[in-house]
């Protein structure tokens, strides 16, 4: 095993993982007081301004104005040193306080107005990021490997299904160096057939190309479309958690070695907003999507001291030949690889494609036993 | 108005400078012994009559004055740790001088001592502030923010580089001639022009080095020090402003400005009166501010006031006459005595060798520390004069 490679400071008092808990949604959150209105930074458990307790975490204006400017050419971390100089600004926010953050190009001098980006660094903590209004290049200053798909080898799996095939031809158009198709056992066209539930067979794609791999995208699934307890046949729910749990095991086992070896990768889990919640008319499937998020955010964990980015994709209904029995509205499944790429160029942990994703994870968040309860109801008869 | 105070019957003596180094293989206590040891030395004051104890240090812990006490074998009934950092100096004295004069103890040491950090990540525990928000963005120490400060000082007041780097190239000069000093080569303006950038529009020559050292002094009775035959100052006024308003979205001043008129009225004289200015040097564009702040020039207009005049120890205004923390190096917390114990130097004549302001009789130490995010949040100033026993 070789060393972990060099990774900004972890080093986060448990205010700061609030604001890189938003940054792994792509959100800017700070607390505000409730009693005087301030917005708080530095980040604070009381109100900078009338001590008050009351703080509540909301959305921050994304703008502000830049005050002053510096080009930090040594530095003590020695994470940075590769990246020097290091263009560091103080900008006002339009909420109020001062940040430190990072400037990606194009910022201009003191006094221009700059968007705000709550990203999260190599180590998966937030870091500021002031970019030009109009920057549309996803603002990676700090040159993330793991966030960058032009000149990548990504392999897909589930490349024949629905969302599959637009995956592959989103990262071809994205300028991905190669796309390598993996289907279910039947293959056919570009598509090579494996049986991601066979983990000598899985071992033995992963001997062939693993080395080349930056981006692993699961997407191979299974649905039922039953009930747990009462369906037609009882292998189905079996068949759920050997696709869904133990063949993404399988996947991400034989593949994550070379990853950790080069000390960066990109693993996309597709997963589903009913990871999260049960929907008990497909029980057994979202069980079985629960224990891919669960064993994601094991992943993750295991990951992250190796330069190595878990992704995990909560997409709502999708418009496939899966979900055909599920009502609309639905996301077509381009939008659904759209976002895909998208959360790998913002670099987020977690993302929630789509109105129906947005407002259940938004309402999860207000009281999950709420969202059960209207799952339930769902039931049909 | 803040009532007039009173520092009379006290005085300040034997200035300590120990053991400045660039490396070392000792840990604080053996500079903070090292300082205790020289003023016992040179008072004949034995470890039983020093019964107060003042202490600022970073890098003690997880130690601290109590620790120090069992270290050394110590007995006090007035104790306090300082966080200052760079403000302590003034503010150890202000608060011994009150001890003494309040009967809480009657010999006070004052130390200031630390060690260099060495290797990276070597802020990471500095505040909360800066372990969120400061380090995780490159800024392994305050010479970004520093710098930001300095960025906007130079464009919101016209100042220049070379505005800079005439005070750096004058407190080289007066360092040159100070024994203690680490660094005694003096320096050209042209070699600070070209210097090492180390965080835009810093370079290295603006920055202190980190070194190893201790630093210290005596608070007594005046009557305590004329029967032991000692050298001492007296103070004439003293402040101190810990000021976490973030005034200006940038620092573009320290806090003791908002206590001035009352400072000079305390002191009963003004700036004209003043002969020296020790003014803590950790940047060029902190030396500037505590001159505005002190009401030697209006604020933003230090670099033009500092353009007519000379700045060395011979000339017309005397700036950090043994050169500062940027000939002497920074000993982490004892840098914020630097300017106090060669204050004291100059007005008791006790100068080591190093240059001589000519007839000094008033002097001002300015003091200015604890960056705890974007700005120095501490800052202190006392004006001494010449005492006696010679």
């Amino acid at each position: 095993m070789n060393r972990p490679p060099m990774l900004p400071p972890k080093a986060r008092g448990p205010l700061a993982r609030r604001l890189s808990a938003a940054a792994a949604r792509g959100a800017f959150e700070l607390p505000f007081c409730e009693a005087c209105g301030s917005a708080q930074y530095p980040l604070r458990e009381r109100c900078w301004r009338c001590c008050s307790g009351k703080l509540v975490w909301r959305s921050a204006s994304p703008m502000g104005t830049l005050l002053s400017q510096t080009a930090i050419r040594h530095s003590n971390e020695p994470y940075f040193q590769k990246f020097r100089p290091v263009a560091l600004g103080s900008v006002q926010l339009d909420d109020g306080p001062v940040a430190l953050m990072l400037l990606a190009k194009g910022c201009g001098l003191a006094g221009s107005r700059v968007r705000i980006l709550n990203q999260l660094d190599r180590a998966g903590e937030a870091v500021l990021v002031a970019a030009a209004p109009d920057n549309e290049d996803g603002a990676n200053v700090m040159a993330d490997p793991n966030r960058e798909i032009a000149g990548k080898v990504v392999l897909v799996t589930g490349a024949n299904g629905g969302i599959g095939r637009e995956l592959v031809a989103a990262f071809r158009t994205a300028g991905a160096a190669e796309v390598i198709e993996i289907g279910g056992p039947s293959g056919g066209g570009t598509v090579q057939p494996l049986d991601i539930t066979d983990p000598a067979a899985v071992d033995a794609l992963a001997v062939q190309v693993a080395d080349r791999i930056d981006i692993l995208v699961n997407n191979a699934g299974y649905n039922a479309n039953a009930g747990a307890l009462f369906p037609a046949d009882g292998h189905l729910a079996r068949r759920e958690m050997d696709v869904n749990y133990f063949g993404l095991l399988n996947m991400m086992q034989a593949f994550v070695p070379a990853m950790r070896e080069r000390g960066q990768g990109v693993i996309v889990n597709v997963l589903s907003i009913l990871s999260l919640v049960n929907l008990p008319a497909t029980g057994s499937y979202c069980a079985s999507k629960a224990a891919a998020w669960s064993l994601t955010q094991a992943a993750r964990g295991e990951l992250a001291p190796w330069g190595v980015r878990v992704c995990g994709i909560l997409p709502g209904a999708v418009d496939t030949r899966m979900s055909a029995t599920i009502p609309p509205p639905k996301l077509a499944p381009r939008q659904l690889a759209n976002a895909v790429l998208k959360a790998i160029r913002d670099g987020v942990e977690d993302a929630y494609p789509g109105a129906m994703a947005e407002r259940i994870f938004a309402s999860m968040r207000e009281d999950a036993k709420t969202v059960e309860k209207e799952m339930s109801a769902r039931l049909p008869g | 108005m803040a009532k007039v105070r009173d520092y009379s019957g006290v005085v300040l003596t034997t200035p300590v400078t120990y053991g400045y180094a660039r490396t070392t293989e000792h840990e604080v206590p053996w500079y903070i012994g090292g300082v205790l040891e020289e003023m016992m030395h040179r008072t004949g004051i034995t470890k039983d009559q020093i019964d107060g104890f003042i202490l600022a240090s970073y890098r003690l812990a997880p130690d601290h004055s109590a620790s120090m006490v069992e270290y050394f074998g110590l007995s006090t009934r007035f104790m306090i740790d300082l966080p200052f950092g760079g403000a302590s100096g003034v503010i150890a004295a202000r608060r011994a001088i009150r001890a003494v004069q309040n009967g809480d103890a009657e010999v006070v040491a004052c130390v200031g001592a630390d060690v260099a950090p060495t290797g990276f990540g070597i802020g990471a525990n500095f505040s909360r502030f800066s372990r969120d928000h400061v380090y995780p963005y490159g800024a392994g120490g305050p010479n970004a923010v520093f710098a930001m400060i300095t960025q906007n000082y130079m464009r919101k007041f016209g100042a220049s580089r070379e505005d800079f780097g005439r005070i750096c190239v004058a407190q080289r000069k007066n360092g040159a001639a100070f024994p203690l000093a680490v660094m005694r080569t003096p320096i050209s303006m042209q070699e600070y022009m070209s210097a090492r950038p180390i965080s835009d529009p810093l370079v290295l020559l603006d920055c202190v080095m980190r070194v190893n050292g201790g630093e210290g002094f005596l608070v007594m009775t005046e009557d305590r020090a004329r029967s032991r035959g000692l050298p001492f100052v007296s103070v004439a006024a003293t402040m101190e402003r810990h000021d976490g308003t973030m005034a200006t979205p940038v620092q573009e001043a320290v806090g003791v400005n908002a206590a001035r008129d009352a400072f000079y009225e305390e002191a009963s004289l003004g700036p004209q009166d003043i002969d020296f200015v020790q003014a803590y040097d950790d940047y060029p564009v902190i030396v500037m501010l505590q001159l505005e702040a002190l009401g030697f020039c209006k604020p933003g207009e230090a670099a033009r006031f500092l353009r007519e005049r000379e700045l060395t120890t011979e000339g017309d205004f005397p700036l950090n006459t043994n050169g500062g923390m940027l000939a002497m190096g920074q000993a982490g917390a004892a840098g914020g005595f630097v300017g106090m114990t060669e204050a004291m130097r100059q007005l008791t004549g006790e100068t080591l060798g190093g240059s001589v302001v000519p007839r000094a009789r008033a002097g001002i130490v300015s003091c200015y520390g604890t960056v705890n995010y974007d700005r120095g949040l501490c800052s202190s100033a006392a004006v001494l004069k010449k005492g006696g026993t010679k």
